[in-house]
């Protein structure tokens, strides 16, 4: 490996340019994610079942997509705590006054936090869904999935997971493009709200599936009573 | 009688005091009366006059011009480096902002790359180095040249002009939430990016000041922009976004 490359990734600005592909890229997949699973409002479970059903007629290359997704989740959170680790240690006496100076947002300073709920989160997700269907456990992954959401402690669970997500994108969308250096006088402010909107659409159009699969099936129970 | 401008203000000012570096330090309290019109720093000279006369040893704190220029007071008063008014050092920063019967926290720069000497003066040798790192021209460039000899975009001038108001104080990585130094680095690199003059070391001094930071000890960025509002010459993050591309050129696709 040429020196350049070990020296770049060990730079507090290399690691922060890893952070930012490696988060850009976990939103992209995000974004995938999300339109992929609109197909349940397009068309019910059935639609969402033959979503499914064409991921899973990838094979190989659905595998090889997942590996990847995944080798790119360690490098972000490996990345992430080094820094977060390494930023502790930057001040180890902490002010016993403290004030912030008000350009720092409750979602920037609680990054770690929120990315570890969703590390977390995404661990009950994939045990959830995909491990049984990898083993063939689960024949109606959209009658699994609306099950599993319409119980008010999955319900629950997946919210709070999707807020974590929420507030962790709220700074991270920007804070990327500043870390790549994306940075100009007339794109800027376009890049920041494209930013802003883009985490809170994804924050909402995940957070719709829990609240829809409560409302529908609590309609469901009433019109049954 | 009327209160006026002019009457004194008495404050309670809790002063941090250690004995020397990694030593346990706590705060120390003492009532002051000083003019609204003194500075911070004349009411910490104030309140050391005090102290003498009273057989106790002055509490130290740096400072030099006292004219907000050479980036030596660095105080946090209640948990804002260079105090609350914006734009302002804490030499500049008048006695009239507070209120009679305040209350005053004032404590040393905090950061490991900003190791504590004793009170509230910190060794910030560190910004020296990475200074050193490559924060100049190393040809001389002689006297003033002809104006437009050399042929600068009036833009450029003017960003590099802001550039250079940073005077080296540290109050970026004081309110850093992660103590780093990249404001200050970036100011320096911006600075000389936008010139002529400091075109053919571009690459070389990217490389250079940040990894002399990072061997300093200070944070990784993490985009709060605390420093920015924190800087007594408010230079902005774009300058970090300079810095970020500066490096990410100089290290990918060097131009020599
Ligand atoms: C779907 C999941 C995730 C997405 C889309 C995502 C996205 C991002 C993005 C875009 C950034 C900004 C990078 C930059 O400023 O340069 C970021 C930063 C960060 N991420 Fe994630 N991330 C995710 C999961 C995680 C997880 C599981 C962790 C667990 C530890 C984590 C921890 C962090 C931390 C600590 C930062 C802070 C660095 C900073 O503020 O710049 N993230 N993330
Ligand atoms: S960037 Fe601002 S806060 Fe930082 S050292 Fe320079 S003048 Fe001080
Ligand atoms: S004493 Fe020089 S800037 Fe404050």
């Amino acid at each position: 490996m040429p020196s350049w490359i070990g020296r770049f990734l060990s730079s507090s600005v290399g690691k922060k340019t890893v952070m930012a592909l490696t988060g850009l890229s976990l939103v992209g997949f995000l974004v995938v994610h999300l339109l992929g699973n609109f197909t349940l409002y397009t068309g019910g479970i059935e639609g969402f079942n033959e979503y499914a059903a064409k991921l899973e007629d990838l094979g190989g290359l659905l595998m090889a997509a997942e590996v990847g997704l995944f080798a790119i989740f360690v490098i972000h959170m490996g990345l992430a705590l080094r820094i977060a680790r390494e930023n502790k240690r930057a001040r180890q006496e902490n002010y016993r006054i403290r004030a912030t100076m008000g350009n720092s947002t409750a979602a920037s300073r609680s990054m770690a936090i929120t990315g570890m709920i969703v590390g977390l989160f995404l661990i009950v997700h994939i045990i959830d869904f995909r491990v049984p269907t990898l083993f063939g456990e689960i024949d109606n992954i959209g009658e699994a999935v609306v099950a599993r959401l319409s119980s008010p402690v999955g319900a629950t669970i997946y919210l709070i997971g999707i807020l974590a997500l929420g507030l962790h994108l709220r700074h991270a969308i920007q804070s990327a493009f500043q870390s790549l250096g994306l940075e100009n006088p007339n794109w800027s402010p376009l890049l920041r709200l494209g930013a802003q909107t883009l985490a809170w659409a994804l924050a909402v159009g995940f957070a719709s599936f829990p609240i829809y699969c409560l409302l529908t099936t609590g309609a469901a129970s009433a019109a049954a009573n | 009688m009327t209160a006026s401008a002019t009457d004194d203000l008495t404050l309670t000012v809790h002063v941090w005091c250690q004995a020397g570096p990694d030593q346990p330090g706590d705060f120390v309290t003492s009532e002051v009366s000083v003019s609204p019109d003194t500075s911070f720093l004349e009411m910490l000279d104030c309140l050391n006059e005090q102290r003498m006369a009273g057989g106790q040893e002055a509490i130290a704190f740096d400072h030099d011009c006292r004219e907000g220029i050479c980036g030596a007071c660095s105080l946090v008063i209640d948990g804002k480096p260079h105090g609350p008014e914006q734009e302002t050092t804490t030499c500049q920063l008048h006695m009239r902002t507070f209120n009679d019967g305040d209350a005053i926290y004032v404590e040393p720069f905090r950061a490991k790359g900003f190791p504590v000497l004793r009170d509230l003066v910190v060794d910030r040798s560190a910004f020296d180095r990475i200074q050193q790192a490559g924060g100049y021209v190393s040809v001389n460039t002689g006297s003033a040249p002809d104006a437009h000899a050399v042929p600068v975009p009036k833009p450029a001038a003017e960003e590099a002009f802001d550039a250079a108001a940073c005077i080296g104080c540290g109050a970026c990585v004081a309110a850093c939430p992660n103590a780093s130094a990249m404001l200050f680095v970036a100011a320096k690199v911006s600075q000389l990016a936008l010139l002529p003059q400091g075109a053919p070391e571009r690459d070389a001094r990217a490389l250079s000041m940040v990894e002399a930071m990072d061997g300093e000890g200070f944070g990784n960025c993490t985009n709060h922009f605390e420093c920015a509002a924190a800087c007594p010459k408010a230079i902005p993050v774009t300058h970090i976004a300079r810095l970020n591309r500066e490096f990410l050129r100089s290290s990918l696709m060097p131009r020599s």
